[in-house]
């Protein structure tokens, strides 16, 4: 691949996947290891990449995977790392910001992934459809629960909570 | 689940921004844009040495330091069974475990 084309992916897309695995792993340091891992495998199996403004898309979808695989392994094997405090996020994060991801990583993986697709990560309602491989409608409704869900996780019937919860869907 | 911190709309905001301005570290995006997977391999292997190995090293230590101890512990020294029984003679008959009266040497016995 080319040296520069490559750089420019990883200028690009470095810090929006390791938030993605943030957001789905909740652990700094688990999403260190799938960003590495997710762009180890971009590097080598770049060829398969047709199009390079399909992209971002790709690498998400490779991130997402390695997302599952890594928290399937979790299950798998008893891990003393699950029972240990994430302390670099509690560096990185204020308390609140550790509950808002804590009512992110409660909700179902499917409406956690599409939330996290559409509100925070920029995707269209099919560029989601597409990645998730589910249909458009399903999108539109995993979205409409999972913003339901995080209100009522929120507790904030009269409260108001984060914006994005406040908007209204396409 | 509900959130033990209540909802204040900036507060969350700010915890919005928060979240999707999040930033991996630097050194592993200089490696990856170097595409210098030894680096982050070594990286990798450190990472889950100090948050894997290491706690497991630990447990495992404190494991066998428990078991090497547990017998060596006594439960009661002789000075301490020797009180007891000192206490217990006042008392002529004691009472066994199916109910029959016994003697303070049987009683003694026991509680050795």
């Amino acid at each position: 691949m080319d040296n520069t084309l490559w750089q420019e992916l990883v200028e690009q897309l470095y810090d929006p996947i390791f938030r993605f695995a943030v957001h789905m792993l909740g652990s700094y340091e688990d999403a260190e290891d799938v960003t590495q891992q997710s762009f180890l495998k971009a590097f080598h199996s770049v060829h398969q990449l047709d199009d390079p403004t399909k992209a971002k898309a790709w690498l998400y979808a490779i991130a997402r995977n390695q997302c599952h695989d890594h928290l399937r392994s979790l299950k798998r094997f008893f891990s003393l790392r699950a029972l240990l405090p994430q302390e670099r996020c509690i560096e990185m994060l204020s308390p609140i910001g550790h509950e808002l991801l804590r009512a992110i990583g409660s909700l179902p993986r499917m409406q956690r992934e599409v939330f996290l697709l559409r509100e925070w990560h920029d995707f269209s309602t099919v560029e989601t459809a597409q990645l998730l491989g589910i249909a458009e409608g399903s999108v539109k409704s995993h979205l409409h629960r999972a913003k339901s869900a995080l209100r009522q996780c929120l507790g904030e019937q009269n409260a108001e909570s984060p914006a994005n919860l406040d908007e209204e869907e396409d | 689940m509900k959130l033990r911190v209540p909802p204040d709309s900036s507060r969350w905001r700010e915890a919005e921004k928060e979240l999707r301005s999040l930033r991996g570290p630097t050194a592993l995006k200089q490696a990856l844009r170097r595409g210098d997977f030894q680096e982050m391999g070594e990286r990798g292997r450190a990472r889950r040495w100090w948050w894997i190995g290491a706690p497991s090293v630990a447990l495992a230590s404190l494991a066998l330091l428990l078991l090497l101890r547990a017998p060596t512990a006594p439960l009661a020294s002789d000075e301490d069974l020797i009180l007891l029984f000192e206490e217990y003679q006042d008392f002529e008959l004691g009472v066994g475990a199916n109910d029959e009266l016994i003697g303070s040497d049987v009683l003694f016995e026991e509680l050795y």
